[in-house]
């Protein structure tokens, strides 16, 4: 089938246009195969390029000589015995700038032998370059399809029913490195919505559902190419092919990735930092070699520029027997960085889960077994043990660290991420994360945080995976005394800045919650009812409580009136006595008489 | 001249499993101390009080492999159930080292742990030096300056063969175990002995914590504990203790602890307890928790 799409800068033709003119100076000729109805000619000759198309559909071809100015071949890309001569025809002695298969490679039953004739012959002609576009079935719409269990082949586009063969990102790059072909320069066509991205209103389709939204938050946390619609690469070939592609999963062929039904070994990375200096670090390694599962290897991150310490963590490892010493391996970075060792070390570990221990922190013997059967049980999901917190100072001021108080358990027994955001809950090595997640997400430390990069690790690690708990006290956290405070302590309000950074990106994403979520919500529901209630009872009580106290204050000043009315009376009352005690009883006759006559007066109205 | 040394293991139904960490750990802390000269010819005698034996020969062989030629190990079944103390009493008379390490099963030493208590041990009046135990260090209180503590631990347990001998080791009543280290330490102690704790000498113990987040005790230890602690009690002439301590489980014991006091009372009967010691004042401290001074509380 031959396709009849224009030509536009925007559009993977546009895209191809572009990197042979960025990549090519020399402008010879590009033979385009597959070229349908040759919409890259036109701007390619606009370039200065010569052009010659080729398609295995003698009807286009036979088109295109008539209509257009083009020069159009009939090719079978499949008849590798006759391809090299047959190029040779096309080119007829002109030099070739590059050979150019857009939509062309999903058509073809093995595209891979026909790229390992075409890279010979490109060598041999000394040609510069191959340009390829390729769909991607890797885009977030037809992943969200398929949560729901379709596969919409459709007459072209991403699923063109005349598509033999389906690539992504990974696969594009193994079926090009191992038929001989080094990217030089790519120029993806992205489409937010593609061809695929129906029917309307679809539950996983669109963004604006929270099911659409989540599928394509974890789709872009996988590879760059959630909305890429065509790879859009241009190659160099390569003096040989490489037997398996750079860092790739072993395949038994350019397509075909073996099935990888082997667990990661060991079962557990123990990530550890440490900076040299700290006594403490021969009593993590010394409960580490004691466990009862041994299944597990130690990176042990060494960020320090001192020499000297360095030497001496080699020396303290170099000092354990045979079996832990192979389990150990020492990095040594003279970066000073507090967070960078742990990207590292994720990027070195070969487990099929990673903790990280501090280098003054103990484990119990069975903290690894521990582990390993919960993750067992629980495939794919994080692990968390639990911890108590214990205080330890030195012995005078430079002497070993001893415990300086009991175990307290001051953290939850259950994951919760609530209660995670309201404090720090799970100290690192109560943590067991699967890499498998890690590698899929590309779930990293963020170097920029100041504090809390665990937390905010952890809780965007358990978003996706879950946690389970094992129930066990695995891991004591130890702290040092207060005598040593100053030196770690941060700041509450650094403190607080991180949790709110954290809240924030966790807020701009929907979360998926374990189950189990449903009975929390409700306690938290009806507990925030009953506080609502209580509040409402409470200001009704209030209310009465403002008008009793409105009340006693205008009591108060009557009874400061009575009282000053009272007083003024017994004053008066006083002075009356005193001048009666003056008075000669005869005079009190007459002083009462007054008194009768001017109340007598008083009474009939008069003044 | 540098001391020779044999390590003593007394092993009930105890793994293989167990066995390899702990002779892969001893083996490490050998050939450290070894390399410092702190020890010359090392010998591990374990000592098996199970009732049937816990290693065939190939097991045993590969514990021999794992240690190296450098390090002999021999293997003797008992036959019968020692305890720890009257274990270790057997595989000591079979030696003749300068130094006697007594080791739990359930440990596994830090590759420092043998040089640093080999030091601590230096000063002719020091008889036995404990390590610190991880990842449950022992509150058990000590001088910081010279290490001096009430009594050593015999998880871990470095001693003076002649200063162990010269007060008869172990006393084999305090079957089948606990508080024998508490006893000899005291002993050592009141014939003028001093015994110190190592804290740079790291020792893991393979001890764990209850779902309360406390170490965790089995029924049997329960049982061991508390029928030790009447024995010390009566061993340091101290009646009051035994009667609070009787009167306790009376009132809060458990079904353990009860049967420790019909134990308890049944070998006093028979006269299968502790001889009393008449006077240990000054070094017997059976009125605090964890028989002498402690830093800190579990």
């Amino acid at each position: 089938m031959s396709y009849a799409f224009r030509y536009t800068d925007d559009s993977p033709y546009g895209h191809i246009v572009h990197l042979l003119d960025q990549h090519l100076p020399d402008r010879g000729l590009i033979i385009d195969l597959g070229c349908g109805h040759a919409a890259i000619a036109e701007p390619t000759l606009k370039l200065g390029f010569s052009y010659a198309g080729v398609d295995g559909d003698a009807a286009t071809v036979d088109e295109l000589n008539a209509n257009s100015p083009v020069d159009a071949f009939v090719l079978d890309l499949n008849d590798l015995d006759r391809l090299a001569e047959r190029l040779d025809e096309i080119a007829a002695g002109r030099p070739i700038a590059a050979v150019t298969a857009i939509d062309v490679l999903e058509h073809l039953p093995r595209p891979d032998d026909t790229l390992r004739t075409l890279h010979v012959w490109m060598l041999e002609r000394d040609v510069a370059a191959l340009a390829v576009s390729i769909p991607n079935v890797g885009h977030v719409d037809l992943a969200a399809k398929l949560v729901t269990g379709r596969w919409d082949v459709t007459p072209t586009g991403l699923l063109d029913e005349t598509h033999l063969r389906f690539f992504t990102d990974d696969s594009v790059r193994a079926l090009m490195e191992t038929t001989g072909f080094d990217e030089i320069a790519r120029h993806d066509f992205r489409l937010i919505f593609s061809d695929q991205a129906w029917p309307p209103d679809h539950p996983t389709q669109s963004p604006e559902s929270m099911l659409g939204r989540y599928l394509r938050t974890l789709r872009e946390l996988s590879d760059d190419h959630a909305e890429t619609n065509q790879f859009v690469r241009i190659y160099s070939p390569a003096p040989t092919p490489m037997s398996t592609p750079r860092g790739g999963a072993v395949r038994s062929s350019s397509f075909a990735t073996e099935p990888v039904t082997e667990r990661r070994t060991p079962f557990l990375s123990i990530v550890t930092r440490t900076m040299g200096h700290r006594h403490t670090l021969v009593d993590t390694l010394a409960c580490l070699a004691a466990q009862t599962d041994d299944d597990f290897e130690v990176l042990l991150m060494v960020n320090t520029d001192d020499d000297d310490a360095s030497a001496a963590v080699a020396d303290l490892v170099a000092s354990f027997d045979d079996r832990f010493r192979s389990q150990v391996r020492i990095d040594v970075s003279t970066v000073m960085h507090r967070v960078a060792p742990l990207n590292r070390a994720l990027d070195l570990a070969a487990g099929r889960y990673l903790t990280v221990l501090d280098d003054d922190d103990l484990v119990f013997g069975d903290w690894v077994e521990q582990f390993h059967s919960a993750a067992n049980a629980h495939p794919g999901a994080v692990i968390r043990c639990r911890a108590v917190d214990q205080q330890i100072d030195t012995v005078g001021h430079h002497g070993p660290a001893v415990s300086a108080s009991g175990f307290k358990a001051p953290y939850r027994a259950t994951f919760d991420l609530a209660s995670h955001l309201a404090g720090g809950q799970s100290p690192q090595g109560t943590m067991a994360v699967p890499c498998e997640a890690l590698d899929t997400f590309r779930l990293r430390f963020d170097e920029n945080m100041v504090v809390c990069e665990d937390l905010e690790f952890y809780l965007r690690v358990a978003n996706i995976c879950g946690v389970v708990d094992t129930g066990t006290f695995g891991m004591v956290y130890r702290r040092w005394t207060d005598r040593f405070a100053s030196q770690h302590t941060v700041s509450p309000e650094v403190w607080e800045q991180s949790i709110q950074e954290i809240v924030r990106r966790l807020d701009a994403m929907p979360l998926l919650m374990p189950t189990g979520t449903a009975s929390r919500l409700y306690q938290a529901a009806v507990q925030e009812r009953q506080l609502y209630e209580l509040d409402q009872g409470t200001s009704a009580l209030l209310r009465r409580a403002d008008v009793a106290e409105r009340n006693w204050a205008s009591l108060a000043d009557a009874y400061a009136q009575l009282e000053h009315e009272f007083r003024k009376l017994a004053d008066d009352r006083n002075h009356w006595v005193g001048q009666a005690e003056q008075l000669a009883p005869a005079r009190w006759a007459s002083l009462l008489r007054r008194v009768v006559r001017r109340c007598r007066h008083l009474l009939s109205g008069g003044s | 001249m540098t001391p020779s040394l044999s390590v003593q293991v007394v092993v009930f139904d105890n793994s293989l499993a167990e066995l390899q960490r702990l002779v892969s750990g001893i083996s490490a802390t050998v050939r450290h101390a070894r390399a410092a000269s702190a020890v010359d010819v090392v010998a591990i005698a374990i000592g098996d009080a199970s009732a049937n034996p816990s290693l065939t020969d190939p097991e045993i062989d590969l514990l021999r492999g794992a240690v190296g030629p450098h390090v002999d190990i021999s293997y003797e079944f008992f036959g019968e159930n020692l305890g720890s103390g009257g274990g270790s009493n057997r595989l000591m008379e079979r030696s003749d080292s300068d130094l006697i390490w007594v080791l739990n099963p359930d440990t596994v030493p830090a590759p420092n742990a043998l040089g640093e208590l080999v030091a601590a041990l230096q000063p002719e009046d020091v008889a036995a030096v404990d390590a610190r135990q991880l990842p449950i260090e022992s509150p058990k209180g000590f001088d910081p300056e010279t290490g001096d503590a009430a009594w050593v631990s015999g998880a871990c347990l470095l001693m003076k063969r002649a200063a162990a001998t010269a007060v008869d080791g172990f006393d084999a009543h305090f079957f089948p175990m606990y508080c024998d280290d508490v006893d000899l330490s005291w002993r050592l102690r009141l014939t003028g002995w001093r015994v110190r704790h190592a804290p740079t000498a790291v020792i893991f113990h393979d001890k764990r914590l209850g779902a309360d987040g406390r170490p965790l005790a089995s029924d049997f230890e329960h049982e061991s504990g508390m029928l030790s602690r009447l024995f010390l009690a009566h061993r340091y002439d101290r009646p009051d203790v035994v009667q609070t301590t009787l009167a306790w489980v009376d009132e809060h014991g458990t079904d353990a602890h009860r049967r420790a006091v019909v134990t308890y009372r049944a070998r006093l009967d028979a006269g299968d307890v502790p001889k009393p010691i008449a006077d240990p004042t000054g070094v017997a401290d059976l009125d605090t928790d964890y028989y002498g001074p402690s830093r800190f509380r579990y």
